[in-house]
């Protein structure tokens, strides 16, 4: 009789077993979480959007200074408080968040021209002023007009393209399955009546996306994006934050579980589907038993700073930054565009010295 | 001898200046590059009418104006203008740097542009101008004082939009201000050539002469006052 082969569980190295993968390993000590599988550029551009959770991302990468895209960035010389009162800087263009994957979509048919520009509602608020029902708060205090709204959202979708063309990688936090739409199926940011607009139930409607409608807005959304950009890679993350609260009847508790494993599944099988995509843990380093959930604020909802910086370690620590660079040129063309200003600038005040000096002579 | 004006601001006080010399006024200028403006850091002060902090030769330059003139930049008794608070040379090109424009037809009509609400704009502006504002508001208050705003050579729309929004600004502070280009001569159109200085940024002697014309037609400066 031959010896028996081994059983496949028997080759597997450490990592594959949560004794030593986790539980020995503990929070600081997971390793080969996750792995790129694609050799990206050295300077690798990546655009990040998503529910609130992304924002973070944007952050760690700015703070790198890697190759973090901004499609709609602040006005030069914008003081950090203004820029962030008004949303700049905080995702690849002014989305603001985007926790659903329908929400997504939506944004890149406006991108890409197959929803008109004007047809996502405008709400207006009783004290006149108007907001965006894709971005209801991305101006403090809404816009002075509905054409003044459209024009903000005609910019964030031209950032929104610019971030899209300009990446290698588009980095999408996925939040929520829950949502609100209207009676036609326009996907909102959020409930009318919170953060602006007016809840009518019999024109605004529950959703609680099921995992099949998810994929397909996100295979949707994939085709948009690779019409847009053919060498683009989209990222997938599950956002570790809980839902505030639930309109869905269960638990706030057995809410989050719910939508969270079924992002968390959606993401899982597109990526192992679709060779242009991945999925990056973030979900799981952040809510992982081996964390003992001390990575939450005591709200238990907010991650804190600590877990914030292990999951962009493990980021950082799987990318693979090694194909030749690529953006040089426009890299090169950005820097030629504001010297071109700043020697503009210097001209003129040159100028300005010279025609005041003049009167001083004709006194 | 005392001046019968004082023309005080960026270079735009040149064509003023000359004007006013060449119509026989005793007009003395305070000129201070559009730099030193745009740092945002003017401060009122008691008796020369304002300081540069920790500016000393820029404070001397201030303090021998005053003297020459035995009064405050901004005296009571004298009228005053002012081209202080746009400073567009220096405020527009960096918000204009990625396509931002906060004209509405601008950014409706050209593809690359990004719009800007008028409520970023504001504070945009009021980061870079807050200490000219309240300067020329606690000026207001007292001296006969009227900002002449710049002449639009140029017809960039997002220049033309923001100093639009810095008159309304200003006039929203209690600040008198003359805008050429709400001359209904001047309005919608580059200034006219014989008025240009040739170095393209600024209006000329004539221009200047023009102003000055049509502010003592509207009495908007009571040179009379100056006797008092």
């Amino acid at each position: 009789m031959s010896k028996p082969d081994p059983t496949p569980y028997a080759t597997l190295p450490s990592r594959a077993f949560w004794r030593t993968g986790v539980a020995a390993a503990g929070v600081f000590g997971l390793s080969d979480l996750w792995t790129s599988p694609w050799a990206l550029p050295a300077d690798a551009r990546f655009a990040t959007f998503g529910s609130c959770f992304a924002q973070h991302i944007s952050r760690a990468l700015k703070a790198r200074r890697m190759g973090w895209i901004d499609g709609e960035p602040a006005p030069a010389a914008t003081p950090p408080d203004l820029a962030l009162r008004f949303n700049y800087g905080v995702f690849s263009a002014r989305t603001a968040n985007i926790y659903t994957a329908a929400q997504l979509r939506l944004l890149l048919q406006l991108v890409a021209g197959q929803v008109a520009v004007d047809a996502p509602e405008i709400w207006a608020d009783p004290d006149g002023r108007f907001r965006d029902s894709l971005r209801p708060a991305i101006e403090p205090d809404g816009f002075a007009s509905h054409d003044e709204a459209i024009l903000s959202r005609t910019a964030m979708l031209r950032g929104l393209k610019r971030a899209i063309t300009g990446a290698d990688v588009f980095v999408f936090t996925l939040g929520l399955t829950e949502g609100w739409e209207s009676a036609t199926g326009q996907p909102y940011a959020a409930c009318p009546g919170t953060l602006g607009g007016s809840f009518n139930a019999d024109q605004h409607r529950f959703v609680n996306y099921r995992a099949a409608a998810i994929r397909q807005a996100l295979d949707d959304s994939l085709v948009l994006l690779r019409g847009l950009n053919p060498d683009i890679h989209l990222l997938l993350t599950v956002s570790p934050v809980p839902l505030t609260a639930t309109a869905s009847g269960d638990h706030v508790l057995v809410a989050t579980t719910r939508s969270k494993s079924v992002l968390r599944g959606v993401a899982g099988e597109m990526a192992e589907d679709c060779p242009e995509v991945d999925y990056f843990p973030s979900y799981e380093i952040i809510t992982g038993p081996a964390t003992r959930s001390a990575f939450f604020e005591p709200n238990l909802r907010s991650v804190v700073p600590q877990g914030v910086e292990t999951v962009m370690g493990h980021f950082f620590q799987g990318l693979r930054l090694t194909a030749p660079p690529r953006h040089g040129a426009e890299a090169a063309a950005e820097a030629s565009r504001d010297r071109a200003v700043t020697e503009a600038m210097a001209a003129e005040a040159l100028v300005c010295e010279e025609a005041a000096l003049e009167a001083y002579n004709a006194s | 001898m005392r001046p019968d004006l004082l023309i005080v601001g960026d270079s735009h006080c040149g064509a003023l200046q000359e004007a006013a010399v060449a119509s026989g006024l005793n007009s003395k200028m305070l000129f201070l590059s559009g730099n030193l403006w745009h740092e945002n850091r003017m401060r009122p002060h008691p008796t020369q009418g304002l300081s540069v902090p920790h500016r000393p030769a820029l404070n001397r330059r201030i303090a021998a104006f005053a003297a020459e003139a035995q009064s405050s930049v901004f005296p009571k008794d004298i009228p005053v203008l002012a081209s202080i608070g746009y400073h567009l040379g220096r405020l527009v090109p960096p918000f204009a740097r990625h396509g931002h424009s906060p004209d509405p037809t601008h950014a409706a009509t050209e593809d690359a542009a990004l719009f800007t609400s008028d409520a970023f704009l504001t504070g945009y502006i009021f980061h870079h101008r807050s200490s000219l504002f309240r300067l020329l508001r606690l000026a207001s208050q007292d001296a006969r004082l009227l900002v002449i705003a710049p002449p639009m050579i140029q017809t960039d729309p997002v220049a033309l939009h923001v100093a639009a929004r810095i008159t309304r600004i200003l006039r929203d502070n209690g600040i008198a201000v003359f805008d050429p280009r709400e001359e209904p001569d001047w309005a919608d159109a580059p200034l006219p050539e014989h008025l240009r200085a040739p170095d393209g940024v600024h209006g000329n002697p004539a221009y200047g002469a023009e102003v000055l014309s049509r502010l003592f037609d509207r009495n908007l400066i009571r040179m009379a006052a100056a006797a008092e």
